[in-house]
């Protein structure tokens, strides 16, 4: 196990290399740079001037030279300064970590724990009114984009009752409670995709486990049914879900961008909507990066997990 | 008079009667103004330096003041904190000077200038800039505000020597291209401080424009010792200003608060500057930025009172204001921005200035602006934005071929001979057009559309397309490098009507993207320039307004659209706060200090 660990460690490292070739390479791809909308209020401050300012502000690397600069201070937890702040990426993203991890927790769990416990019920029910009804509520959960979703649920209460969820963030130190409830309209929001498309593999996965023989056996000694889909067949169908379920942690990054921006909330998601606008190159490749090295890490846990999941799948 | 016909152009004629009803009030406070400072007479329609010292503007200012901050009835209550919605991070560095707009937005807290326009852009009246005198056409000498700033030290001249040296870019001379308004000081050669208050400002040539270019928004000063004391644009929560808050917690996107000024200068004795002061400005115990990007959730919030208002909404977010707060109320007010679709003389066949006469005639400007703005949302305007008393008024502008709507036909008429004339009966070239984002809606992108129809149906076999960029920033930089055929977009006009003209037409100029350029033009500008009587100087620039309509046409003024804010019905104080020339969003943020609530 330990070899297996070892062996996929290392096998990160030229993945990240690449990382960072592909996000450097990428945003330098991008028409126009932050001098362009430094200066955009003047057609001159062009030539030796806006050179100068290329120099100090780094921008006159080439591709290769940024690569070899920005890796070597990506090892030493270096990501550069925003080209506008000038404040260190690390803090920045620091700052704003937190925010996400909430949001992100919370969506997750939400997803987590309705979207298989949907999916169980969906499959042990299956063909009935209720496999029907939650089927199409999971439908309509992957069906609504959650920026309407979000927008729907601010606008609806205020036409209908006068109220609408706050969209003013609300600090911890200004207030412990509301600081963390203002995560959960989102949070919900957020996780009801991710909890549709795992109810769905639960349903499918749990569908194929229980017309397995040794389900069929377990009934016939007589076990509990309840027993024999949690302890039985439930464990055997997570495979396929938890893998998913790495792949989803890159879904939920993606669906902060939007949902940060509607609840107000100064997450990861918003400041990468504000950098990319502004060409704030480092601070656009030190979040891609991070999101990058997490769903990297994230899947290295996932596959971890089957060992503890299923003793047969042998990982390592 | 201009003046009133501007102020009831943005009440009147196109707007119903309820608007009509809600917006007299406005119209009349900006009339009654406008006659109390004594600004509405012809001669005195253009924002020069008239080597007015403060005095003479006493009287008046205080009047305009009583009826602005004051309306009848109504006691002032102290107190509470207002609640500004940013809707995007204010992540550039703070620094006044440098920062393309954002800094100026918390400058607009914090800060002062050295002048200001009053309302309807016809003075400059003073501001931390007490008095001034035109020593001769070379020379000036100005007086410093008796003021401190929020570290409690005496503002002085080596202050004001300091921010004159630092808008200019000299202090930096290798990052002297970030320096973006120093253009607005123009022709200055040096500045010494001549004694504690006292400032002697020296010219290379004959300059008209210097304390015009100083009331520029984002022209705020800064202490001459700000960084020795720690100061770091860096972080705000060191900036140090002399306005009427000062920063108290900065946290971008999070929370930032701010708190009165309790030595703030602006006093119920100053009544100087526009609007003046009153007794113990601010009203209000502080402010907070909170942070509501999305606009239907600012809306949302707005309704609910969590944020006082909802600045400029477009046409379509107004209708959801009325839906989701029909307390609120709107302000409206002419405002100096101006719609544009600027040709590139530099591609063919912009070169030849038939084509773009013909290509000027034919859209139908109404209906442009109608669509995406509104009724009554909108002016008129020509090359000089209609917001400066040296314009061409809205009012004639809208009677001009091109720009009126009764002459629509024959203009195309017109339009089709010029093109024939140009040897294009049946002309097919391309006409792309460039819209600032890659946004497929609003203004820019719908009046694009509208456009290449209208062009179609006088030639269907022109090329019109629209020339979308990847973003904003890639628009940029091809507006800058002059890598367009045509654009569609706004201009925030310079705080002074010439270099406003000098920044679009003059050959050197630092906004003439499409690098236009005529002799005639830049003599007339630069003649402009060294003018100091403003009859003569309105003269000058009314008769280059003149020529760059029928000689030249460099670029099409589209329209020049009213500003407007949403405000909750318990905020007081902001009632006709606009100005023509003075930033719109950010005239609502320095008039914060005048700010209060009936709550």
């Amino acid at each position: 196990m330990s070899r297996y660990l070892a062996a996929r460690i290392l096998a990160l490292v030229p993945a990240m290399f690449l990382l960072v070739v592909f996000v450097v390479v990428l945003v330098r791809l991008l028409p126009g740079n932050a001098i362009d909308i430094m200066l955009q209020e003047q057609v001159k401050g062009t030539g030796t001037q806006r050179a100068e300012i290329e120099k100090r502000m780094g921008l006159d690397r080439s591709i290769p030279e940024e690569i070899v600069h920005y890796s070597f201070g990506a090892i030493r937890g270096d990501l550069g300064e925003s080209l506008w702040s000038q404040q260190p990426v690390t803090t920045l993203i620091v700052s704003r970590l937190p925010v996400t991890l909430k949001l992100g927790v919370l969506a997750l769990g939400l997803a987590i724990v309705t979207g298989i416990a949907i999916g169980v019920l969906s499959a042990v029910r299956q063909n009935g009114p209720l496999d029907f009804l939650l089927r199409s509520i999971s439908i309509l959960g992957l069906s609504i984009p959650n920026f309407a979703l979000a927008t729907l649920v601010i606008v609806m209460p205020l036409i209908w009752w006068g109220w609408s969820p706050s969209v003013i963030y609300t600090t911890q130190g200004d207030n412990f409670i509301g600081h963390y409830t203002q995560f959960v309209i989102p949070g919900v929001i957020l996780g009801l995709s991710s909890s549709a498309t795992l109810m769905r593999i639960t349903r499918t996965s749990m569908l194929e486990v229980t017309r397995q023989d040794y389900i069929r056996t377990a009934r016939a000694k007589g076990l509990a049914e309840l027993r024999i889909i949690v302890r039985h067949a439930l464990r055997n169908a997570l495979i396929p879900v938890v893998s998913l379920l790495g792949l989803q942690i890159a879904a939920l990054v993606g669906g902060t961008v939007i949902i940060e921006t509607v609840f107000g909330l100064p997450g990861i998601g918003r400041l990468l909507v504000t950098s990319l606008g502004i060409r704030d190159y480092p601070v656009i490749q030190g979040i891609t990066v991070m999101t990058g090295v997490s769903v990297m890490l994230t899947n290295l846990i996932v596959d971890l997990s089957y060992n503890w999941i299923d003793p047969r799948a042998k990982v390592g | 008079m201009i003046d009133s016909t501007y102020w009831s152009r943005a009440t009147a004629g196109r707007v119903s009667r309820r608007r009509l009803i809600r917006g007299g009030a406005t119209a009349g406070l900006g009339l009654a103004t406008a006659a109390l400072i004594g600004c509405g007479g012809g001669d005195e329609d253009e924002a020069a330096p008239a080597a007015t010292s403060a005095p003479a503007a006493t009287a008046a200012a205080a009047a305009t003041t009583a009826a602005a901050a004051t309306p009848a009835g109504e006691q002032i209550k102290r107190g509470g904190t207002h609640h500004y919605p940013a809707t995007t991070a204010l992540n550039d560095e703070m620094d006044p000077h440098k920062s393309t707009s954002q800094a100026a937005i918390l400058w607009s807290f914090i800060g002062n200038t050295g002048t200001r326009l009053d309302r309807e852009a016809t003075k400059v009246v003073p501001e931390l800039i007490a008095s001034w005198e035109q020593v001769d056409d070379t020379t000036l000498t100005f007086t410093v505000r008796d003021g401190k700033w929020h570290s409690g030290r005496a503002i002085d001249a080596e202050d004001a020597v300091f921010n004159l040296m630092r808008i200019s870019g000299r202090l930096e001379p290798e990052q002297v291209a970030r320096y973006q308004r120093r253009t607005t000081l123009t022709g200055m050669d040096s500045a010494e401080a001549i004694d504690e208050k006292t400032v002697r400002v020296k010219f290379t040539q004959p300059t008209s424009t210097f304390l015009g270019g100083l009331s520029d928004f984002r022209n705020s000063w800064v202490p001459r010792d700000f960084f020795d004391n720690g100061g770091d644009f860096k972080d705000p929560n060191t900036l140090v200003g002399s306005g009427a808050f000062a920063i108290d917690h900065w946290e971008d996107e999070v929370k930032s608060t701010f708190k009165r000024n309790p030595e703030y200068w602006k006093t119920a004795g100053v009544t100087d500057t526009w609007p003046a002061g009153a007794e113990n400005l601010p009203y209000l115990d502080g402010l907070e930025i909170v942070w509501v990007p999305d606009t239907t959730s600012a809306i949302a919030a707005f309704a609910g009172g969590d944020i006082d208002y909802i600045l400029n909404p477009s046409r379509t977010d107004r209708e959801t204001i009325k839906k989701l707060n029909a307390k609120a109320r709107e302000e409206i007010w002419p405002f100096g921005n101006w719609h544009h679709w600027r040709f590139n003389p530099q591609r063919k066949p912009f070169d030849d200035v038939r084509v773009r006469q013909a290509l000027f005639r034919v859209p139908a400007y109404d209906v442009l602006a109608n669509e995406a703005l509104g009724e009554g949302y909108w002016n008129y305007t020509g090359p000089l934005t209609a917001g400066f008393g040296a314009a061409i008024p809205s009012d004639e502008i809208a009677k001009m071929p091109g720009w009126n709507p009764a002459t629509k036909d024959a203009d195309i008429a017109e339009a089709k001979k010029l093109m024939s004339a140009a040897g294009m009966d049946d002309p097919t070239f391309d006409v792309p057009i460039m819209p600032p984002s890659a946004t497929q809606a609003g203004f820019y992108f719908d009046s694009s559309v509208r456009m290449i129809d209208m062009l179609k149906k006088v030639w269907p076999n022109i090329n019109a397309t629209i020339d979308l960029p990847a973003d904003s920033a890639t628009f940029g930089k091809r507006q800058v490098e002059g890598d367009f055929g045509t654009i569609i977009y706004i201009i925030f006009p310079q705080p002074d009507a010439v270099l406003e003209l000098q920044s679009q037409y003059l050959s050197t100029g630092s906004r003439n993207y499409g690098k236009f350029k005529s002799q005639e033009i830049d003599d007339l500008l630069l003649k402009a320039g060294t003018q100091f009587d403003s009859n003569e100087r309105k003269a000058t620039l009314i008769e280059a307004q003149r020529k760059l309509i029928t000689d030249h046409m460099a670029m099409v003024t589209i329209d020049m659209p009213n500003y407007t804010a949403w405000l909750n019905p318990y905020v007081k104080g902001m009632e006709g706060f606009g100005g023509r020339i003075d930033g719109g969003a950010y005239d609502a943020w320095r008039h914060t200090e005048h700010m209060w609530f009936d709550k």
